[in-house]
């Protein structure tokens, strides 16, 4: 019997949701927001701040999970997301309208704030901000917990937004997630967990990775990079002709590692070892993935001494290696494992072995939500900021929309100076 | 059936598998690129082939040419074996 069967407020957290609960704890212990991320798109024009209003207080109506708080069941240990039997809408929207000199600028300013913005333990874990600009387009912006939210579940967050901005009414029971609290398959986990030990092992071997800072933490801070058409074409043709065709993925990899062993060379760290932990998306394509994380990891790692021919091998390799003992679904059930253990713990374990490194990486592939027009208006561009946890202090997040590219570096302030923060956009874009 | 015809019924098997498509969906004469297949499904269609001919292509030297479709992939498939 699912948990929903059980109790329709209660849903169960897969292990790679606490993991995700323990990276919240480690940004909640450290000055700025909270581990969240947000979904800009650039609208041609601007939806009316009352009816977008109005389906945002639908949307709090229809997932009463929005407004949860996590519990744990002390029978046998599982942490679960409480639902309260019905929300009272909060207005999450803030409206702006910009009159300064410079809108991009105030722009980048009130969205970083949005950024580093934690949400309130009694608000909804969802909150949005519409910025007007002097010429009539606007930026939208949504900001997702990710203790609730993916990636690709806040772009399906938007698509019922979207739904229902244009009169539709979803059914909500379609999207929820029908888990159980996974209280079988000890075995399995116990080898999955083989798997993953393994893995890090693998990686152990290779020395201590390379850190960017030892800081604590604190606001971050983002940029965005966007390949046209023509410059995506590029992108793919050089990693066609270098890592192979299909091989996108560890050729940014590469790119990015190549940067940050250029950036420790140049702080004095010549044997630098970068381990860069890479999301991969294991979802279905189901309707009821709205909510929660289904991603895991890959631990791509790269010594300074390689060539740039070896590098990509390895990488390619690596890729390869992964997926072919499973690594990414053997960490989702291993992390099943960990759901007992207290929030502190699990808050030093999620920094150790995979999270703790250099830098994270993350390409969403496939657009959950891929309409040209949202709340009516064109879509000039969409694009994923996430706010990176203390460690390791940097991500970069790719969306691929279309043919064109969006790349977003974020980073914890002071982790990387302007120089150091032109290698990396030099070496993406 | 000859031995190019049962790779390629098996590649289209997989990458309607990984796509999550109905095989009668999945066209046999577009490219991997434009069938949506991204790195990590182009991976997880190499370990299905590696499993069930015994052929590791990651580092074979493949190139586009040979992903310009089903048929072309199946018959640089069946060069390998």
């Amino acid at each position: 019997m699912t948990a929903r069967q059980n109790n329709p407020r209660r849903f169960y957290l897969n292990g790679i949701d606490w993991i995700v609960q323990g990276m919240q704890y480690n940004c909640q212990a450290a000055p700025g927001g909270n581990y969240q991320f947000l979904i800009i798109s650039h609208l041609a024009g601007t939806p009316g701040p009352g009816r977008l209003r109005g389906c945002l207080h639908k949307l709090q109506e229809m997932f009463p999970l929005l407004s949860g708080k996590l519990r744990r069941n002390w029978f046998n240990l599982a942490p679960y997301w409480q639902a309260p039997f019905k929300a009272v809408p909060e207005d999450i929207l803030t409206v702006v309208q910009l009159n300064e000199p410079d809108p991009e600028q105030a722009c980048h300013q009130h969205l970083t704030g949005f950024l580093n913005t934690p949400f309130k333990d009694d608000m909804p874990k969802l909150a949005a901000m519409l910025l007007i600009l002097p010429d009539g387009s606007s930026r939208l912006a949504l900001n997702f917990d990710h203790c609730l939210f993916d990636a690709a579940g806040g772009e399906q967050l938007i698509t019922v937004l979207n739904d229902l901005w244009n009169g539709a009414e979803p059914d909500a029971s379609g999207f929820m997630a029908a888990e159980g609290p996974w209280l079988n398959e000890w075995r399995h986990q116990f080898v999955c967990g083989r798997t993953v030990n393994r893995a890090l092992l693998a990686v152990r071997r290779q020395g201590p990775p390379s850190v960017l800072s030892s800081k604590p933490g604190g606001s971050n801070r983002y940029v965005l990079i966007q390949l046209d058409e023509a410059g995506f074409a590029a992108l793919m043709k050089r990693a066609d002709s270098e890592a192979g065709p299909m091989m996108l993925t560890p050729y940014l990899v590469t790119t990015i590692q190549e940067a940050l062993h250029r950036i420790f060379s140049r702080r004095g760290d010549p044997n630098s070892i970068c381990v860069c932990p890479m999301t991969v998306s294991l979802r279905q394509g189901r309707r009821d993935e709205l909510f929660f994380n289904r991603w895991s990891l890959m631990p791509m790692y790269s010594s300074s001494v390689s060539s740039h021919e070896e590098r990509l091998k390895q990488q390619v390799g690596l890729f390869y290696a992964y997926m072919k003992t499973k690594l990414p679904y053997s960490l989702t059930k291993a992390c099943l494992l960990c759901r007992p253990l207290p929030l502190p713990l699990i808050a030093g374990f999620s920094q150790k072995p995979v999270t703790s490194g250099t830098a994270a990486i993350a390409l969403l592939s496939q657009m959950e939500f891929d309409s040209v027009s949202m709340f009516g208006e064109e879509i000039k561009a969409l694009y994923h900021v996430p706010r990176i946890p203390p460690s390791p202090g940097l991500g970069i997040f790719m969306n691929r929309r279309g043919s064109k590219l969006n790349i977003t570096l974020s980073w914890t302030d002071g982790i990387i100076d302007d120089d150091e923060l032109e290698i990396l956009t030099a070496a993406i874009s | 059936m000859s031995k190019t015809a049962e790779i390629q019924a098996f590649l289209n098997k997989e990458v309607a598998m990984i796509l999550r498509l109905k095989e009668s969906e999945v066209n046999e004469n577009a490219s991997l690129d434009d069938l949506g297949i991204n790195s990590m499904a182009f991976v997880e269609l190499l370990i299905a082939i590696e499993n069930k001919f015994g052929v590791q292509l990651i580092q074979a030297g493949i190139t586009k040419a040979d992903l310009s479709s089903l048929k072309t992939f199946a018959l640089r498939i069946e060069q390998e074996l």
